[in-house]
């Protein structure tokens, strides 16, 4: 899809749902949107964005033109590189390597091997959607969610990663615990950013 | 600014409310606030006058709440 085809809905009577080309830098996006005048929030995923503004005073800019100028581009700016280091040891790693077919350690390692990028940030304060996961670690979600996952816990479903920033309840299989990092503090916010770039540090 | 909320009367159903936290949905933090941004300030217009210099913060809802800054 290119710029040209972008689709917009309404979201209510004072936000809207943009669909997003594919090639779209989604930090550059959310910069170049939350600087709109009239926008008072901004929410960009993989495929969709969501702008929300004053009812009274819609933002009505040229979506078109705003997307190709969030075309990527080689000499943007690099991406913030992450390094988190992890206690594998969560009470789902045996279980999960069972149904993967593979033994404890090989997951951890092919967990710690993968080179993630922050695609969304939702569902909490600072949950950072990571991914890709690679393909030998898919699976879907626990069929009995936990009423309450740790603070920092790391997990798995899909072909995503990440780390629970309070505790809460998850639906996600727990694979570690990270250490000595704050996904969300009420002074600076999330720790991550949209397209940061993220590696986990095995450490025993 | 800190401070306490302290309920002072509650007659029905009652929903303490602010503003919200607008701005930080790209965080994952929902915006929050009043479904009705006129309503709460409707709400909070008489407590406003008759009881800012006590620092009174009313509700939405049934009730009433005592705001006191530290």
């Amino acid at each position: 899809m290119t710029s040209d085809d972008a689709r917009i809905a309404p979201l209510g009577d004072g936000a809207l749902r943009l669909e997003l080309p594919s090639e779209v830098d989604p930090p550059l996006l959310l910069e170049r949107l939350r600087a709109l005048p009239g926008v008072t929030d901004a929410l960009v995923t993989e495929a969709h964005a969501a702008i929300y503004f004053d009812p009274s005073a819609p933002a009505a800019p040229d979506w078109t033109a705003l997307l190709d100028a969030c075309r990527e581009r080689g000499d943007r700016r690099a991406a913030r590189q992450v390094t988190l280091r992890v206690r594998y040891d969560g009470p789902d790693l045996d279980e999960a390597a069972a149904r993967l077919g593979l033994a404890p350690p090989e997951v951890v390692a092919i967990h710690a091997a993968g080179d993630y990028v922050v695609r969304m940030i939702g569902f909490l304060p600072g949950f950072a959607y990571l991914g890709p996961l690679d393909a030998r670690l898919a699976l879907p979600r626990r069929d009995t969610p936990r009423p309450r996952v740790p603070a920092g816990a790391l997990a798995i479903a899909g072909r995503t990663t990440g780390i629970y920033p309070f505790a809460s309840p998850g639906g996600w299989h727990l694979l570690g615990i990270t250490i000595d990092f704050v996904p969300f503090d009420r002074a600076r916010g999330a720790a991550l950013r949209l397209g940061d770039r993220v590696r986990f540090e095995a450490v025993g | 600014m800190s401070g306490a909320l302290e309920v002072v009367a509650v007659t029905g159903p009652a929903l303490v409310e602010d503003g919200g936290r607008k701005g930080h949905l790209h965080e994952g933090v929902p915006p929050g606030g009043a479904l009705v941004p006129e309503l709460l300030a409707l709400a909070n217009a008489p407590s406003a006058t008759t009881r800012a210099r006590r620092g009174s913060r009313s509700t939405a809802g049934c009730g009433c709440a005592r705001w006191a800054p530290r």
